[in-house]
Formats: structure tokens, sequence, C-alpha cells
């Protein structure tokens, strides 16, 4: 037995593929998932591909004067890819680069073959970005339970959209609900063919329901931590980011100005969640997306979006006007008054 | 400015514990002081339904005025009580529900879910903002909108950012009583009290077990209850839901208990969270009412002589349901906010989308595989006239099972089937039937007439 473990030990340290490869290891990190949301408007130059392998490495060999970004995501079916599974790679500047990107982090990652989509973006205006080479690269097969385990504890991503539904766990593609009530029914099956007693089989669907929750229990401690971590933190919170501060500076700057309707123009290429919000927590303040209405407008608020501030002029969707800074946020978003400075 | 809100509160909490006592007198301090929110809440909602009726604003006054007068009315009544219906109901079983050496294992267990929910819960609904989508829209903004205006808002228009101006009023008029006493709208207070409602629910419902089935049950049942994933997510408030499950869970435990004690207050009290439910999110009417009145028919099939008490229950739990949506009519409004939620329509395009949504999807776990199960196994007992089975909690089977099949149908053969495909709401919907079935299982297992002797299935 320890021969064997000894053995399968060698193999899995010397094995020529990935550890002896001399490429740098990058690491995905998740971005939607993570509330980094929305990063296309960030890339002034970008461009996208789909590339189709086996194996849990992305092998890219690359010259680039400039870092750049690298987002990918594995199609879920032949149909493509979901947002919410865009993870992304900080590509460090140099000639000939040689790097080995982690596939495996992703739940949707298994041995077997799979498509990605990739998006190489920058901020740079031009960019000389030159792929030399791509391959993929195998995975010990050892490896395969360990990335398995691994992939069990990912967190369940926290949306706005998880009120409706939660998309749940999966490793090596299974989905950990199917193969759960599969291993559950199995057990009753096995159970009663032994002839077990009916307190027994109800005992096993008990500490099913509850070993899922277990699970299901580490994200919702993960959540709160991380909650926690950002709102007493950065005062920031998920895909609400920092718009309760901004509610307030808004309402601040209309009583310093003893300004009666308070009108904020809320530029942005996101969905309208986050004017929702501000319109919410800003109340009775007039929040909108667009500059139809009728009312005098006292603010604006760049959030996602692309602009530009030059002299006290910005230029931001719909609106072009001199402005006077109030505040930047940690999300990346500013406010603008219109309102003349004390 | 924050601790004001202490007031409103304990006037809720007194106006329905008085009530509770009322109502089910026999029932313990203990079960009635945890019955009190949910109680408030719903004579709150219809204070708040006759000042809207009659066009009196909501201002403290109004609001604080008018609870102080019906917990004067209720004290009153409370005094002439006669004593004898003071008396206790017999105290809860004591039983163990597992061996003792895996017993201290499971419950220990149990207590660090229950523990994870509760410190998950208030982080996010007590210390932490809104941030739920539709929370800013149909829920905490339209009572905001309405605290503002003094009165209950139906904005033709989502010009001030209320959308389905239709919704039943108990959460906001909850949220705008709690408020009451402030001088600007605060998020804290308004998410605050919504977490008050689901603790008590919660606290009340794991009594009614204990009551019933004892500790270990009770345990058990509130934290099997709890792992359902979504539900447990909504604990952090902001959507009707949870409220919504929240009511016709108490419902269906106030009606166990009135099976249990031929207690005919509890049936009252049943009806009256069937009531609530269809005052908190207007589905309490299609997924609480109607198979509620459907479990009364069959208690009416099972036990004639009691056909006086089940008519008194469900004339309650109509005239509460069907008060609101005439409202809506008379206001020439559809009584849901989707008009398409009654047209049906046979198609196909849903059935892809049910198998994936009920096995693999991570919103209700592995509830579809273990429930299925459970309720074969306890069927089968019940057959063979197993003592493990309470063969009079069957009927509460209909409950969940009855609420289950109309949410399918209305996902699969209404135009509502969007969103099951879009999976917006289905899951939602789908998480009451599964926790009232749950609690069936839970009402319907006796494990105190476990024999040695007894055989397999």
């Amino acid at each position: 037995m320890k021969r064997l473990l000894a053995l399968a030990v060698f193999f899995f340290c010397v094995s020529p593929f990935p550890h002896a490869h001399a490429a740098d290891l990058l690491v995905p990190k998740p971005t939607i998932a993570r509330d980094e949301s929305q990063l296309l408007p960030h890339y002034t130059t970008q461009t996208s591909m789909t590339t189709e392998g086996k194996g849990g490495y992305l092998h890219i060999v690359y010259s680039s004067s400039q870092p750049f970004d690298l987002l990918i995501a594995p199609f879920r079916s032949s149909r493509g890819y979901l947002p919410i599974d865009l993870s992304r790679v900080h590509m460090p500047a140099g000639k000939h680069r040689d790097v080995r990107i982690d596939l495996t982090g992703s739940p949707l990652w298994s041995p077997g073959q799979h498509k990605y989509y990739l998006l190489f973006g920058s901020a740079q205006k031009s960019v000389d970005t030159a792929v030399e080479d791509m391959s993929f690269l195998p995975t010990p097969l050892l490896q395969v339970p360990i990335i398995a385990v691994r992939q069990f504890f990912e967190a369940e991503s926290y949306q706005i959209s998880s009120y409706h539904t939660l998309l749940g766990y999966r490793v090596l593609t299974v989905s950990v609900t199917l193969l759960g009530g599969c291993i559950v029914l199995l057990t009753l099956l096995m159970l009663l063919i032994r002839k077990a007693q009916p307190s027994t089989l109800l005992g096993v669907l008990v500490l099913a329901m509850l070993a899922y929750n277990m699970r299901f229990s580490l994200d919702l401690i993960r959540f709160t931590a991380h909650h926690l971590q950002q709102w007493y933190g950065e005062g920031l919170y998920s895909r609400a980011g920092a718009v309760v501060h901004i509610a307030q500076d808004v309402q601040a700057d209309q009583q310093k100005h003893s300004f009666g309707a308070p009108y904020v123009y809320v530029c942005t290429d996101d969905t309208n969640y986050y004017a929702k919000m501000l319109r919410y927590h800003a109340y009775p303040v007039t929040v909108a997306t667009d500059l139809q209405s009728d009312a005098p407008l006292t603010h604006v608020l760049v959030h996602h979006s692309q602009w530009s501030e030059t002299g006290g002029t910005l230029h931001c969707g719909q609106f072009e006007g001199t402005v006077r800074k109030l505040a930047d946020y940690p999300d990346n978003t500013h406010l603008y008054s219109l309102l003349p400075a004390e | 400015m924050i601790l004001l809100f202490l007031i409103p509160l304990a006037l809720l909490l007194i106006e329905g514990w008085f009530a509770a006592q009322l109502i089910v007198p026999r029932a313990g301090k203990w079960l009635q002081l945890p019955l009190a929110l949910p109680v408030a809440s719903l004579s709150n909602a219809l204070l708040t339904f006759a000042y809207t009726v009659v066009d009196i604003p909501l201002v403290p006054a109004s609001v604080l005025g008018g609870h102080v007068l019906i917990i004067i009315v209720l004290f009153v009544l409370k005094r002439r009580q006669s004593a004898d219906v003071l008396l206790q109901e017999n105290g809860e079983k004591s039983v163990p529900l597992f061996p003792q050496r895996w017993s201290r294992f499971i419950l220990l267990l149990c207590y660090i879910l229950l523990g994870v929910s509760f410190v998950y819960s208030f982080v996010h609904a007590v210390l932490l903002p809104t941030m739920q989508l539709d929370s800013l829209s149909n829920w905490t903004h339209r009572a905001q909108v309405s605290f503002v205006d003094h009165h209950i808002v139906y904005d033709a228009t989502e010009d001030r950012g209320v959308a389905k101006p239709q919704y039943p009023i108990l959460l906001h008029s909850l949220q705008i009583t709690a408020n009451q006493l402030q001088f600007k709208w605060n998020d804290h207070i308004a998410n605050t009290i919504h977490w008050l409602l689901s603790l008590s629910s919660f606290g009340a419902l794991f009594l009614i077990i204990r009551r019933l089935r004892g500790k270990q049950v009770a345990l058990l049942g509130t934290t099997l209850i709890l792992s359902i994933p979504l539900l447990q997510l909504h604990l952090a408030q902001g959507f009707g839901d949870l409220p919504l499950a929240q009511y016709l869970l108490l419902a269906l435990g106030a009606y166990a208990m009135y099976v249990q004690y031929a207690g005919a207050r509890w049936l009252m009290l049943s009806a009256f969270f069937v009531g609530a439910a269809c005052w908190t999110k207007s589905e309490g009417l299609f997924i609480g009412f109607f198979p509620f009145v459907l479990m009364l028919g069959c208690h009416w099939f099972l036990h004639r002589p009691e056909r006086k008490n089940l008519l008194m229950a469900a004339g309650i739990s109509l005239a509460l349901a069907v008060i609101y949506p005439l409202f809506l009519v008379a206001k020439g409004m559809h009584i849901t906010p989707h008009s398409t939620d009654t047209a049906v329509q046979f198609t196909l395009a849903g059935f892809p989308y049910l198998f994936p949504a009920l096995f693999t999807n991570g919103s209700l776990g592995i509830t579809w595989y273990v429930l299925p199960a459970a309720i074969v196994i306890l069927l089968a007992l019940a057959s063979r006239r197993d003592p493990r089975v309470a063969c009079d909690m069957l009927p509460t089977f209909i409950f969940g099972t009855v609420g289950l099949a109309i949410v399918l149908f209305t996902y699969l053969f209404t135009e509502n089937v969007q969103f099951l495909i879009n999976e917006e709401s289905f899951f939602r919907q789908l998480y009451i039937p599964a926790a009232l079935l749950i609690l069936s299982c839970i009402l319907a297992y006796t494990p105190a007439e476990q024999s040695p002797e007894q055989g397999h299935l």
C-alpha cells in the first residue's frame, strides 16, 4: 500500500505536465461572481474568439508591450457561455511570454473536451499584443479528484438574480443536486433491499437534507463575512456598490444648497439596477437614466460608462456640460454636481 | 431616533399578544408571545386598509392611535374572557427521535445550521441596507413612497418607481407602521420589522411542533424547512415570498394543533393565517386559500360532527381572502400583477425546463429527491396502519400537494411559463409547497409510537 502511495506521489510530482512546464501559471479570478460586473466598458480595445480543446491548462505564448486582461468563459452548452461564468486573468507585458492559465477552477471544467470564449481587452487605445501560440495542456489523472473537491467548495455566486434562482454546485460539470439526489435514491434502494427499518430510510433522507444545507450554510457564512467586510471596510455592498453613500451625498448637497427637487442623471452602460438603488435610497430625489425629464438637472452620476472630464466639462452619455466633482467612490463611480460651489 | 422604533414595535407586540390570548387562550404565554407579531401584522394591515378606504392619512396619530384603541378593546375583551378557557392545554411531548448515540450529533448540527441562518439573516436584514431588486420597486420602495405620501399608493405609472401597485399591503403597512415616529424613512427599521416577523413566525412554528411532537422533532423540523436553500437565502428579507410561506406554515401548524387537541380556536387561528397570507401576496389566494379549503373539505368528509367549526374557518379565511381582491376590482385593477396569470394556454414549452428546474438546479437543493421519497415511505407505513404514522395528520399533505399542483399548472399552462424558462419566479413559488410538505412529513411521523417488533416496508 505504501509503495502504491509513493508511486502515485512520484507520478503526481514528476508528471511532465503541467508541473514540469516552464511557463508561468496564472489563475483566473471570477469577475461578475465577485461583483466586478460590467467589465467591458473599461476596455477601449478588445477582441474575442473561441477555442476548443481538452486539458486543464491553456498554454499561451504571446508578446505585448503593455499588460492586458484575458476574460475566459467555458460554454455551458452548444448555445454559448453565460456572463456569470466569466473569469479574468491579468496578462503581464513581455516578449514571447510563456504562460499557463489554470482552467480547472471553473466547476464547468472536466477532463473532456470543452469550448471556451476568450476576450482580450485593454484600456489602451493602441495595443501590439500578438498571440504566437495557443494550446491545451493535459491534467494529470491523479489531480482530477483534488480538482473535484476544490470545485465542490467553490462558492455559489451571489447575484441580484440569486433571489430568483441559485445555479447550484457543479463538480466536473455534473450538478451536485443531481449527483446528491441520485446517491440518496441509490442508498435508499440498497437499504430497501437489505430490509432496513423505515426509520433508517427516513434518517438517511434527513441526513441528506442536512448535509446539503451544511454545504450551503458554508456559502452563507462566506457571503456574510464578505459583505460585512465590504460594507464596514470599503463602504461597498455587493452589486449595490457605494450607492447608499452616494444617496447621502446627493441629499447633503441638496440640503447645503437648499435646493427643492434634485434630479440625478445616472450615466451608465449597465442595467437600470444602480439607478433603481439610488432612487430608493435617495427618495424623493428624482433619478433617471435619460435626460428627458422636465426637471432641472442637479447631479450627474457616472457609473460604468465611457466618459471624459476636461477643465470642468463632463461628457458622458447624453450629458455634456460644466460640472463640479463632488466625490469619487471605490466602485469606480463618480458624482458631479451642477449646483454652484459655496 | 432609531430607538423610537421600539414604541410601534411594543404596540404591535402587545396588540398581537392580546389577540393571540383571545384566539388561542389555552396555548400558553410562551407560544402566544411569538404568535404576537404574525397576528398583529394582520390587524395592522386591516387597520391600514380601513384608513385607505376612508382616506385617513397614515401619520403617527392615526396609526399608533388606532393601535392603542385596538389594544384597549382587546384588553376589555380579554378581561371578560371566562376563566375556564384559560386552562393550559396538555404539555408538550418529549420524545427522543433518534438513538442516543446519534441524537447529540444531529441536534448539534441543527443548532449550528439554525445559528448560521440567524447570523446570515440578522446581518443582511438588520445591519446591511436594502439591495434586492424587487424591494426597490414593488416592496420596500412602495412602502417608502406610501410613508412619504401618508397613504398607500396605487400609482398607475412607474414615474416614482412603484411597480405592481396591486400588491396586497400586509408587508407595506408593517414597514410603514414601524417607521412612524421617524422623521424620514429608515431602511434598517423597514427590514428589521420583516426580520422580526420571520423570527417570530419560525419561533412560533418551532413551539407548535414542540407542543405536538417534542423538542427534538421541533428542532429538526424547523431546521429542515430552513434547509431549502432559496428559502434560507430569502431570510435576508426584501421579497414577499418568505412571509407568505411563513403564514401558510403557521396556518398548517395551527390546523395540526386543532387536529391534535380538538381545539376549535386553533382552527380559527389557522383560518386567520390563511387570510394573512392573502394579504401578504396575491399568490396566497391560489396556493393558500384554495388548498386550505380543500383540506377542510377532506376533514369534513372524515369528521362530519365538526362541520360547524370547519364552516366557520372556511368563512373566516374566505372573508379575509376576498376583501382586498374586491377592493382592487372596485379600483379597476387586476388582482394579480400579471394579467396573464389566469389565462390558460396549453403549451409544451415549459416541459423541457421542468426536469432541470426540479432536479439539477440549486434553488431547492435535493428537496425534490428527498420529499417524494419521504412521502412514499410515510404513505406505505400508513397503508399498513403502522402506529408510527399519525393518520389524522395525513390530510395536511393536501395543503402542500394542491399548492404544488397549482404552482406547476401556473408555470406550465399559463403565460407564466416564461418565468420558468427564464428562471425568474418559479423557484420562489416552488419552495412554498416544498416547505409545507416538509412540515406535513414532520407532523405525520410519530416516533413516540415506535415499538421494537415493528417490521420493514
